[in-house]
């Protein structure tokens, strides 16, 4: 990711966009992911990939 | 964030909620109606969609996506990392839990790295609308590689929840058209 972002090249467009990245990077890691991860361990990959579709419905 | 809601999104949200009762419903496979997973799978999908709708919002405010992709992963990573060390359990974890599993861990770290790279070089050459409904396949694809790999994972290869992530992915389609 780093060497990505450094091959494209580093914009940052004020602190408030910078904050809002960093909230969703937050919210995607360790409370979506981890609760993801917790799913898996519990109903399996199959079910807990199914019940992740759902973000598609909340999203629109 | 300048979205429509038409027909093909309400009939695309209702598959995929359908597909989920279907899974949910069948109870086969490995633990099926064990309700924890299950409510920790939906507030999963509810956070990553809260989280798609920051950034999304961010990117609407002139954010650029490459470098929001940079803080995002970095934010995250730090809280994750602050969050096993207030937890103290860093060294135990290491050597004792996860010693028989880091392989398996390392092999799906990078797997999810090759698969991050690949979804940036789709979106730059197909665009959001192509890309996020094919990337509902995975449904299917976990279904049939845990049944496959059975023998590791305790999951069965579960008709039902096949044609579950099936239905999930043909309402991704849908909500993009």
């Amino acid at each position: 990711m780093l060497a990505f972002t450094l091959t494209v090249g580093f914009k940052i467009g004020g602190l408030n966009i910078m904050l809002l990245y960093a909230l969703a990077g937050v919210v995607n890691f360790p409370l979506g992911r981890a609760s993801m991860y917790k799913s898996i361990s519990r109903v399996g990959a199959g079910l807990a990939s199914l019940l992740l579709s759902t973000s598609i419905v909340y999203n629109i | 964030m300048g979205e429509n809601l038409g027909t093909f999104q309400i009939l695309g949200s209702l598959l995929i909620l359908a597909s989920v009762a279907i899974a949910v419903g069948s109870n086969s496979g490995y633990n099926r109606l064990d309700p924890t997973g299950i409510i920790m799978g939906l507030i999963a999908g509810l956070l990553i969609a809260l989280s798609i709708a920051i950034a999304r919002l961010a990117n609407i405010m002139g954010g650029d996506p490459v470098s929001g992709a940079f803080i995002a992963y970095t934010s995250g990573l730090l809280v994750e990392a602050l969050i096993t060390i207030l937890r103290g359990n860093i060294s135990y974890s290491l050597r004792e839990t996860h010693k028989r599993y880091l392989g398996s861990v390392f092999i799906a770290g990078v797997l999810a790295a090759l698969g991050q790279i690949a979804r940036y070089i789709a979106l730059a050459t197909l665009g959001v609308s192509i890309v996020t409904p094919l990337q509902n396949i995975r449904p299917v694809i976990a279904s049939i590689v845990s049944g496959t790999f059975s023998k590791y994972t305790g999951e069965s290869l579960a008709i039902k929840l096949l044609i579950s992530g099936i239905l999930a992915f043909t309402g991704g389609i849908l909500i993009y058209l």
